[in-house]
């Protein structure tokens, strides 16, 4: 069992957690008392991207490694575009947890919430971008924390990918729920919920959908790139390669 | 005096970021109906009359619903219109549903104007004074995606040449479908591999590397952003004082409105109307100077 | 275009269904037409209370709109101990609602409280669940002990005596110890 460098990961995660999610919280009650709910946790789900993005930023990446993961991107938007027609049913999940699964949390998070970014040039930026940003770069982020588990049997994707689909789907509704009324109200959740059930259906069939579908073909060409290429090279691949041979 | 959309990135962030914080999160009806006010008349300044009138549609629509809908979740207030099932329809509730259809409308018309500002081209250069490799990824994942949809297209057409999609089972037609994906996928990453090769070769990893920025802060980019931010501060302390507390429940406050309330009120509104005065003073502007012509 | 329509159609011919099937109106004034039999010397009846003492002991912590004699009474009570007849089936809900329809108390619930629903109060007289703080909200009291079940699910006998108190603090203030004995 290898033994993890117990560091602070960096001084940014640091300072996030311990002065700027607390001044965060105390703006909301101060400033925006009958929402205050509805900023902090808006505003918390937006910083804790950040320590992610800064990760990213500072390591040391090959150019190749950049580019393949733009065009990632690019897939998982055209593909979003593609099933445009039928709303909710967006392969762009099954993308991000698969690339998180073969290409380690930090790919798996920047493909995620880039592909909120990009997609929404198309389909228009609204209040739920930054929410999309941080559902799909938190299943890609999971999805690579979990990737030993979840690279066993394409069922355990999958069924990563429907409890995705339900949490993003509740959390929306949650979210929404507090905004509107500043506090939970259960009568507008199940209101909300009369709504939102169906499209949390179709997520979560979506997302096993495409899961089952694209999980061998896509992770078989991320492997060959990854192998051939020398990309992607993460800690824990390493160790398993070096047990395999 | 500049449209509001040839503004520095910078300035056009704080001005959105101002604007939806304040609508998202306040609850005085007046200031969501300024931030409507505000929102609305900039999109009718700068885009086609027909779209907004059918965006409005659909605020109205919307509207119905949240105003109708939120007496049933709750039966707050001293005004009883009537009962439904035993509990109280109020006129407070009501009210209150108007005001949060207000709201929704004017966040979903203020990004309906941020998409049409604050096009990806600013966004990249924003993001790449903060994050280069955000930026190379994002830039390059942009500059794929219709790249990527025409070989999409080539593959499928090759497909079909071959007889990949003559399949008569569904079935048969999803894996033809697959390997296609399969394709283009491979060919693509290895495209990006090769771009990362070049790119290397160019030196893309060495320091002192200057990069070419489009947009320049200049003396009216600094006005227009202290404006912003003063509104802002004014705002906050209002907020942060409680000047621009508003209850709804039991009883609508109805209580004039304090000193502070009111200078905060008036450079909300001010805030709010910005982008649409600049843009409908600079077509002021335009119309009389070709009538000198 | 014609999808369109035919959806609406389709979305007012059910909201008008529901309106018709699943929706009881009435007015004001019907709503408070609450017919309270009198007391006879050999009616079976109970008496009920309502009280708000510890939201004026904690007024700090209380919505700032709610801080007005008209909406906190100085004494505490919204409802002085008054006796009602007992009827077939009463829950203390059924009494609390009888109750306040005839003193014209406003109050709230969630849930249908009929028909074997089971119904929650959350606000009377204007003062809500976390009105007075995230622990504060409305309990009941029979005889002097907390049930501990639904309101709707409490059955009470001749003779009982109900209070609702506010709570500020989950029920500890009101004499409610649930994590003791």
């Amino acid at each position: 069992m290898k033994e993890k460098a117990r560091k602070i990961k960096n001084p940014v995660t640091f300072f996030l957690f311990i002065v700027a999610i607390p001044a965060v919280i105390v703006c909301g009650v101060v400033f925006f008392r009958e929402k205050h709910y509805a900023f902090s946790s808006a505003a918390v789900a937006i910083l804790s991207c950040i320590p992610l993005f800064y990760t990213f930023e500072r390591k040391e990446s090959k150019a190749g490694e950049l580019i393949v993961l733009a065009v990632l991107v690019a897939i998982s938007a055209l593909g979003r575009f593609l099933f445009a027609w039928l709303p909710s049913f967006k392969p762009v999940a099954a993308i991000v947890v698969i690339v998180g699964i073969c290409l380690g949390k930090e790919a798996g998070f920047v493909v995620g919430a880039l592909s909120a970014v990009v997609s929404n040039f198309f389909f228009g930026q609204g209040p739920w971008t930054p929410f999309q940003m941080f559902a799909w770069g938190f299943i890609g982020f999971l999805a690579g924390l979990l990737s030993g588990v979840l690279k066993k049997n394409r069922i355990f994707a999958a069924l990563f990918g429907a409890v995705a689909g339900v949490l993003y789907s509740v959390l929306m509704d949650v979210w929404t729920v507090v905004w509107a009324d500043g506090t939970f109200n259960l009568n507008r959740y199940f209101l909300a919920l009369s709504t939102s059930l169906p499209v949390m259906i179709q997520y979560v069939v979506s997302n096993v959908i495409f899961l089952l579908l694209l999980s061998k073909p896509l992770s078989d060409v991320l492997e060959r790139i990854r192998k051939k290429y020398g990309l992607f090279v993460t800690e824990e691949a390493e160790t398993e390669e070096e047990g395999e041979a | 005096m500049r449209r509001f959309d040839e503004y520095h990135p910078a300035v056009l962030l704080a001005y959105y970021v101002s604007v939806l914080l304040f609508s998202m999160f306040t609850v005085h009806p007046l200031v969501i109906l300024f931030s409507f006010t505000g929102a609305v008349s900039y999109l009718f300044a700068i885009d086609r009359k027909r779209r907004v009138l059918k965006d409005l549609w659909f605020y109205l629509f919307l509207f119905l619903l949240i105003a109708a809908a939120n007496p049933l979740v709750s039966h707050n207030g001293v005004t009883p219109l009537f009962f439904l099932n035993g509990q109280a329809v109020t006129l407070e509730s009501l009210l209150y549903g108007v005001v949060l259809a207000f709201m929704l409308s004017a966040v979903l018309a203020w990004f309906g104007s941020f998409n049409r500002v604050v096009t990806s081209e600013k966004i990249l250069f924003l993001l790449g004074k903060v994050s280069p490799k955000l930026s190379i990824v994002l830039s390059s994942a942009l500059r794929f995606l219709p790249l990527l949809r025409r070989k999409a297209g080539e593959i499928r057409s090759a497909g079909k040449a071959v007889g990949l999609y003559a399949s008569e089972s569904w079935w048969g037609r999803v894996r033809s479908g697959l390997s296609a994906v399969s394709a283009l996928v491979t060919w693509s990453l290895e495209q990006a591999v090769e771009t990362g090769v070049s790119m290397k070769a160019r030196g893309f990893r060495l320091k002192g590397r200057t990069h070419f920025s489009a947009f320049r802060f200049s003396g009216k980019d600094l006005a227009v952003l202290i404006f912003i931010l003063a509104a802002d501060a004014i705002v906050f302390t209002a907020l942060g004082t409680g000047s621009l507390q508003f209850a709804f429940y039991p009883r609508i406050a109805l209580e004039a409105p304090g000193v502070l309330a009111v200078i905060s009120l008036a450079a909300l509104l001010l805030l709010f109307l910005l982008p649409a005065v600049l843009e409908i003073g600079e077509n002021i502007k335009w119309r009389y100077y070709r009538r000198k012509i | 275009m014609k999808k369109n329509i035919l959806f609406l159609v389709i979305l007012i011919a059910v909201v008008i269904a529901a309106l018709v099937f699943g929706v009881r109106i009435q007015s004001v004034e019907d709503y408070y037409l609450e017919h309270l039999e009198d007391v006879q010397p050999d009616s079976r009846t109970v008496t009920m209370s309502i009280r708000c003492d510890t939201a004026l002991e904690n007024r700090e912590k209380l919505d700032p709109a709610l801080q007005t004699e008209k909406f906190l009474p100085k004494d505490g009570i919204v409802l002085k101990t008054t006796e009602y007849v007992l009827r077939e089936g009463d829950s203390v809900f059924s009494l609390l609602e009888r109750a306040a329809k005839h003193e014209k108390i406003q109050f709230e619930f969630k849930g249908t409280g009929k028909n074997g629903g089971t119904a929650y109060v959350e606000g009377i007289s204007y003062l809500y669940e976390f009105s007075c703080g995230p622990l504060s909200g409305w309990m009941y009291r029979v005889n002097g002990k907390f049930p501990g079940v639904g309101c709707s699910e409490y059955f009470p006998e001749d003779g009982d005596v109900i209070e609702w108190v506010y709570s500020c603090d989950l029920g500890h203030d009101v004499g409610d110890d649930w994590q003791g004995e």
